[in-house]
């Protein structure tokens, strides 16, 4: 039985192929295009060529992501919510409190353990109105400080002191590091500042649903080692795990879910 | 401001041509008898409002109708306004109106709305106001614009927070007696203490209906759409005191009890049962129609449904609608409505509760994670609060929120496994 996920975010698109034994026999990440369809497709071939296998291998497919009612081949849409937590659980067993940050929204989710290997989700919460918080906000900073978003993470573990980033409204924010540019602080001390008001920002989310260990990190964002950091530092003493590829927990969940459909049929 | 008379029938025409549109609106289901009886009574309030011979109150969330009725006054609650203009998507106008005299988007909706309706001058006069300070707390300050604009008397009803101590019934109740003498004596109306316990035997007939018609909710599957019931907001009803919601109610009770009988349910194959708190969008039905229609998760029962007062004592009537105002849970401390709401759970068989925390909502915004760590205490239901806007479809984001409803609805789904 081989089956696949798919994960339409706002900013990347995941597919994930999970093998007979619950492994991962390849996953991709593709920057989202405004046709999703194609977007979609071009994912899933990559990972069908990388897994040297073929459409028809595929017994079933789940989408996920704020693009899955839009994917053809999906046999069935299910939330982020539910496969991030499945996800996470797969990766890590004995988690218990999963926090996503994706390009549009962030996510924290309260789960418990079922007989069947299965996470169940108590509890959630996403960000509430507006892109404070995900992803977005990070991507319009990088635009305001003249860097690349991958470079983030390693910028601001250079940092020399810590900024203060008070507003944590989007447009606020940027008004305030361009007032700190001109100030001529440096651009280190600038991103670890807004790393701190991101990791603050999603945790007044999480404490909001019962915090649990182990703590679980996913989504695109958690790819910042600045922010992941942060995160860390505020979790203490808690366990935090942070998977290898934080991103493609969506649509591994999305995957592992389309395994019981497999088995229902 | 001078109304002319032709200003009145023009206001009049607008509103009537407005009230049937919005009746000629297709609906995603058909609405009982009482639903629709209800809709004309507000309706003809509506219009009777705009007579010159008639003598309008308006009157804010927590203001007993009956004092009105008594004095043979028309109250508007003046809130419902909005509720009726947003659901004949004339409201971003008016809401836009407020705005540009300087209110912030962060304002209740509900009450923007008036503002802005005010200040393009298509309400109907008020003759006098009445204003309570709880909980909806922006009322009386907004109410006082109001009445400078009018010309008109503005009475405030100061609530006590902690409803249930000693001597907060007879602080409502003697604020309630002034209130009323002076509009009658301001209006040049009648107040006589026979009238209004007569009032109030209506209000009471009316409440054994209602409450019956809400205990026949309890069969399962739903004998009822949330979407419908909701519209009744049966415990802040501006009809209470009205002989035509003795009539709404009863015919609710037969209709219900009809259905009951004849095995007609909501919906078919009912998969869930939620309880709705706090109002709703008022542009639109979707997210009704989405759980109810779509995903057979039906409104099994609203907390605006909630009657929490005990039959009123027509002889001690002050007293007895001071009671009727206190026992609102949402006045005082969360544990109040806590209780309530572990008490819905039960009867109604919920498997699920949708929290609706509007922006600009302060009281109910601090209630909700007060209200849900309560009742984690008590047990696992599933509890979601969702923001979103009951006025305002500019701050409506149709994709955002149905990811959020299709994520709580995956919890509910789970919860059937074991």
């Amino acid at each position: 039985m081989i089956t696949s996920g798919i994960d339409i975010g706002s900013v990347s698109t995941e597919v994930v192929l999970v093998g007979e034994e619950n492994e991962i026999l390849s996953y991709v990440v593709l920057a989202s295009q405004t046709d999703m369809e194609k977007t979609a497709n071009e994912a899933l071939d990559a990972a069908l060529e990388q897994a040297s296998l073929t459409k028809q291998d595929i017994d079933y497919t789940v989408a996920t992501g704020y693009g899955r009612n839009n994917v053809p081949f999906a046999d069935k849409s299910v939330t982020e919510i539910t496969c991030h937590a499945q996800g996470a659980y797969h990766l890590f067993p004995n988690t218990r409190t999963i926090i996503d940050i994706g390009g549009q929204d962030s996510k924290a989710i309260a789960i418990m353990a079922r007989k069947n290997r299965e996470a169940k989700v108590v509890d959630f919460m996403m960000n509430d109105k507006c892109a404070a918080g995900t992803g977005r906000f990070l991507e319009v900073m990088a635009g305001v400080l003249d860097v690349d978003i991958n470079d983030m993470g390693t910028l601001s573990q250079k940092a020399s002191q810590e900024t203060s980033i008070s507003s944590m409204c989007t447009v606020f924010a940027e008004s305030e590091v361009i007032s700190l540019i001109h100030q001529k602080l440096p651009k280190e001390d600038i991103i670890n500042g807004l790393h701190t008001a991101i990791a603050r920002k999603v945790l007044s989310l999480v404490q909001r649903v019962p915090i649990e260990e182990e703590i679980t990190l996913t989504g695109g964002v958690m790819k910042n080692i600045g922010v992941c950091e942060k995160l860390q530092q505020e979790l203490a003493p808690k366990k935090v795990n942070l998977p290898d590829e934080p991103q493609i927990a969506g649509a591994l969940g999305a995957a592992i879910i389309a395994r019981k459909h497999v088995a229902v049929q | 401001m001078t109304i002319t008379e032709t200003k009145r029938q023009q206001q009049k025409r607008y509103f009537n041509d407005q009230f049937q549109n919005r009746m000629k609106r297709q609906r995603f289901y058909s609405p009982l008898k009482g639903s629709q009886t209800r809709e004309r009574a507000m309706y003809k309030l509506l219009m009777e409002s705009f007579r010159d011979t008639s003598t309008v109150v308006w009157k804010s969330t927590f203001v007993p109708s009956e004092i009105i009725y008594a004095i043979g006054g028309v109250p508007l609650y003046i809130e419902t306004f909005s509720a009726m203009a947003a659901g004949v998507g004339m409201c971003t106008d008016m809401l836009t109106a407020s705005e540009n005299q300087g209110f912030s988007r962060d304002c209740c909706s509900f009450l923007r709305g008036v503002l802005g309706a005010s200040r393009k001058n298509i309400l109907p006069k008020p003759d006098a106001l009445i204003s309570s300070s709880y909980y909806c707390d922006g009322d009386p300050m907004i109410f006082d614009i109001f009445a400078d604009e009018y010309k008109s008397p503005h009475h405030y009803l100061h609530i006590p927070f902690f409803a249930e101590r000693e001597g907060a019934c007879d602080l409502v109740a003697d604020q309630l007696e002034e209130i009323t003498r002076s509009i009658a004596r301001e209006t040049g109306r009648e107040f006589s203490r026979d009238k209004l316990s007569e009032t109030i035997a209506v209000s009471n007939e009316a409440c054994r209906y209602f409450k019956k018609a809400m205990d026949l909710r309890k069969h399962r599957p739903s004998p009822m759409l949330g979407c419908e019931a909701i519209d009744h907001i049966g415990s802040i009803s501006q009809l209470w005191g009205s002989k035509s919601f003795v009539r709404i109610s009863k015919l609710l009770c037969e209709e219900l009890e009809e259905r009951i009988e004849k095995g007609v349910t909501a919906v078919e194959d009912e998969q869930h049962r939620l309880l709705w708190c706090h109002l709703r969008p008022y542009y639109n039905d979707e997210i009704f129609q989405y759980l109810e229609i779509e995903h057979k998760a039906v409104v099994a029962f609203e907390m605006v449904n909630m009657i929490t007062w005990e039959e009123m004592d027509p002889q001690k009537p002050f007293q007895s609608l001071a009671k009727k105002l206190l026992a609102n849970q949402s006045i005082g401390p969360h544990e109040r409505m806590t209780r309530w709401i572990s008490t819905m759970i039960k009867e109604y068989s919920i498997d699920g509760i949708i929290w609706m925390a509007p922006w600009g909502c302060r009281h109910f915004n601090s209630l909700s994670q007060m209200v849900k760590e309560g009742l984690r205490k008590e047990g696992d239901i599933p509890f979601y609060i969702l923001d979103l806007e009951c006025i305002d479809k500019r701050n409506y984001s149709k994709e955002q929120v149905r990811t959020r409803l299709d994520a709580f609805l995956e919890v509910l789904e789970d919860g059937l496994e074991d």
